[in-house]
């Protein structure tokens, strides 16, 4: 908490500090740096703010089993409502980390928990919606983006379902909250909510600050010149899009439109492999999630996230 | 870490360590092997085609159209000789990025089934090389023509190649019209020749008599291609030191108002004009002035560009590239966007040297032309319409047993028509007796294709416009 706070006043007196300046105040490579940390900051705080929020609605306003009790009994079923969550959460990426740790408090298992927090920012409303607006129905690539991502989030539910230990799969810290997480029983709503809040953001702001600050680092240290000259390349284009979209690490609610102007160099599929990867794994998102997953959990979900993520791609420049 | 049960329903057991790390072994190795497969798939492909954009309306009425053809991959650049058209048409092509475009030099063929195949296409990193081609359906023109009837006149729409007639508007003492906009311009005269102009609206059948700012004969209606911008010249008797008839150009855009506007001349007073045309596909106007001044006005600036001085004036090409015009010395195409002067001399129809008449001249130096040959003897003549490719001239009309007239004609846009306003036989005479404007009662249009000459349909009826 103290780490985001400071990174918000840090903000504001930056701000103050180099206006006074003027452009001639920070070295140009540092200009470049904070401009592009900040921007991801700002676009990303208010979705992190959200989904604090709606994480504190679902473990300390909703009756408990209230979700359980509507959703089907077969896991594999069972994973394929929870990917459809996000249709009704208009929260990207950031957002839906606290929301599914609240999922998990409240006793969702981790790889139902993880396959909702694959899927919610792709098939989010707003993200659904930009990406038409910037795309339209033009090379599949809203559908390639909405089929992939419902595919990529419930395949990983169930490959992670089949671990033989699920509580292995979180962070001693959080694996440790979730289990103190019934001995606040005799707090009021108001207080839990508070306790809640304090609690999220302490864990989470860091983790946008120095995310943002590291996507912001090897932005200036990646000349997009060089992405870019891979575009018309079938795999290179692929695995170019999968580094831009791990570099700049763009909100899935406005990542259609910063991709756009790729369009005509990068083929279809691997506009689809951007948006599809970008938001489930970027530097953003790892720093965010690693407050609740252990490492090796995140390396095996990077691998087989980009794994689908090139194969939707390829398959739709073949098809396309 | 504390023995804690995150999930209070039993998991999906039966699972160990083992199992798990085979499973997501076998997950990822399936995975690159379909990520491989589709790898090799897309290099065996090579570029495709993506999508088009091309108006296939607008590609028959006009030489600047352009098709995009976007790959699904940025491209290497393509030349023109990588580039085919069928049925042949001359165009220029440039790429970039995924984008292949092909510009047409003229206007195509109406109703005609064209493909543009694009060879050798290749990425910029190499690969396989693909063939891009796509098909294409080319659009028909809008046709409208007058036919003067016993009890009222008719303005008809029609198409090129069906028999099918819509009345748009009925109505008594039709000297001429022109589609502009949404509705139909149409002017009429009384005995003393005092003229209106009436804009109908051919879908709810609503006419409106437009406010002139004179009072005398309407005539020379012209419209632009698209657009809503209408022209016309009211003549009036100008009581002056030396009394003339005004013939004053005014235009009216019929989607902004119905404010009359005179068209200003170089000193910015009123033109006055013996003959005015809109130039097809633009809002320029070019138009002979009283004083045998041929001039270019944009409508948009305003601004007047004298193109040279002439007595009398034809027609602009359908093409809008020239206007023919004539003087002392004869015809000449003047191109309209530097104002050189090309004199116009008709080549030889059968060994016979004819006389030129109304003229059409394209930007190729091509003619269609109403020539007259008179027998050797020197005792009969003959009307024909003819082709004149600048080396020889063959005939594409002429009436049964030369007994009829050729009156005036019209060519489509894309040079591959040209409507014939035929009077089968000038030894009945069978005016309308029209006060302005007279046809013969028995007036047909023939439509004649340029290429071989074949008559293709004919109406009743005359002033075609093509749209």
């Amino acid at each position: 908490m103290a780490i985001g706070t400071l990174g918000v006043v840090g903000l504001l007196g930056l701000r103050a500090f180099t206006g006074q300046l003027g452009i001639l105040g920070v070295p140009g490579l540092g200009q470049d740096l904070l401009t592009l940390a900040t921007s991801v900051i700002i676009e990303s705080l208010p979705f992190v703010v959200l989904g604090i929020v709606l994480s504190i609605v679902v473990q300390a306003w909703l009756p408990d089993n209230f979700l359980m009790r509507y959703l089907p009994h077969r896991p594999v079923f069972r994973r394929a409502a929870i990917s459809l969550f996000g249709i009704a959460l208009p929260v990207c990426e950031c957002g839906n980390v606290p929301l599914a740790r609240g999922l998990i408090l409240k006793g969702f298992s981790v790889p139902e928990a993880m396959t909702f927090l694959l899927a919610a920012p792709i098939i989010n409303p707003i993200t659904i919606i930009t990406t038409y607006q910037a795309f339209g129905l033009d090379d599949g690539i809203l559908v390639g983006r909405i089929l992939g991502g419902l595919a990529i989030a419930n395949i990983v539910g169930w490959l992670f379902s089949l671990h033989p230990q699920p509580p292995a799969m979180l962070t001693d810290r959080f694996a440790a909250q979730c289990s103190s997480n019934s001995s606040h029983h005799r707090q009021s709503r108001s207080e839990k909510s508070l306790d809640i809040f304090m609690r999220e953001s302490s864990v989470l702001m860091p983790a946008v600050f120095i995310g943002s600050l590291i996507a912001g680092a090897i932005q200036v240290a990646v000349p997009r010149d060089v992405l870019v000259s891979l575009g018309g390349n079938p795999l290179w284009s692929i695995l170019a899009m999968m580094l831009l979209a791990f570099v700049i690490s763009v909100c899935s609610s406005v990542d259609a439109f910063f991709i756009l102007p790729f369009a005509s160099t990068f083929m279809p599929g691997s506009i689809v492999t951007f948006l599809v990867f970008g938001p489930i794994i970027d530097i953003k998102m790892l720093a965010i999630m690693r407050t609740t997953f252990t490492a090796k959990v995140l390396v095996q979900l990077s691998l087989v996230v980009a794994l689908m993520s090139a194969f939707i791609g390829l398959v739709i420049n073949y098809v396309a | 870490m504390s023995p804690i049960s995150i999930s209070p329903r039993p998991p999906e057991i039966g699972h160990t360590a083992q199992s798990f790390r085979r499973t997501f072994a076998w997950t990822v190795a399936v995975l690159l092997l379909l990520c491989g497969v589709f790898l090799a798939l897309g290099y065996l492909q090579g570029p495709k085609l993506s999508s088009a954009q091309l108006d296939t309306d607008a590609v028959v009425s006009s030489s600047d159209q352009t098709l995009r053809l976007f790959a699904n991959q940025t491209i290497a650049p393509v030349d023109s000789t990588s580039v085919t058209v069928e049925p042949a048409a001359a165009a220029t092509v440039s790429s970039d990025g995924d984008l292949v475009s092909v510009q047409f030099a003229e206007a195509l063929d109406y109703d005609t089934e064209y493909t543009v195949s694009v060879e050798g296409v290749v990425s910029p990193s190499g690969g396989p090389t693909s063939t891009l081609s796509y098909s294409f359906t080319t659009g028909q023109p809008q046709l409208y023509y007058l036919d003067r009837g016993e009890s009222a006149d008719e303005i008809v729409q029609t198409e090129i190649d069906s028999q099918e007639r819509t009345v748009l508007f009925s109505g008594e003492d039709i000297q001429e019209f022109v589609p502009v906009g949404d509705v139909l311009a149409v002017t009429t005269a009384a005995a003393d020749r005092t003229g209106t102009l009436v804009l109908v609206n051919p879908d709810t059948g609503v006419s409106e008599r437009v406010l002139l700012p004179e009072v005398g004969e309407v005539a020379a209606l012209d419209a632009t291609r698209t657009g809503s911008l209408l022209g016309f010249t009211i003549s009036s008797p100008d009581p002056g030191p030396i009394p003339t008839i005004s013939h004053t150009l005014y235009t009216m855009d019929v989607n902004r108002g119905r404010d009359v506007v005179a068209v200003a001349d170089l000193d910015g007073d009123p033109m006055r004009v013996v003959g005015w045309q809109f130039v097809p596909g633009s809002t320029t106007i070019v138009a002979l002035t009283t004083e045998s001044t041929l001039v270019r006005v944009d409508m948009t600036t305003g601004l007047v560009v004298p193109l040279g001085g002439y007595f009398e004036f034809d027609r602009v090409s359908a093409d809008g590239s020239t206007v023919v015009v004539v003087d002392p010395r004869g015809s000449a195409a003047v191109t309209l966007s530097d104002g050189d002067e090309l004199r116009l001399h008709p080549s030889e129809i059968d060994g016979e040297q004819p006389f030129l008449g109304q003229t059409d001249a394209d930007a190729a130096g091509n003619l269609v032309a109403k020539m007259v040959l008179v027998a050797e003897n020197g005792g009969s003549f003959s009307s024909v319409l003819a082709f004149d490719d600048g080396e020889l001239s063959r005939i594409l009309y002429r009436t049964v047993g030369d007994k009829g007239a050729i009156l005036d004609f019209r060519v489509s846009p894309n040079n591959q028509f040209v409507a014939v306003e035929v009077q089968p036989n000038v030894a009945n005479y069978d005016s309308d007796e029209y006060v302005m404007n007279p046809r013969p009662q028995s007036v047909t249009t023939y439509f004649v294709e340029i290429a071989t000459g074949a008559v293709t349909r004919s109406v009743e009826g005359f002033g075609l416009v093509w749209r």
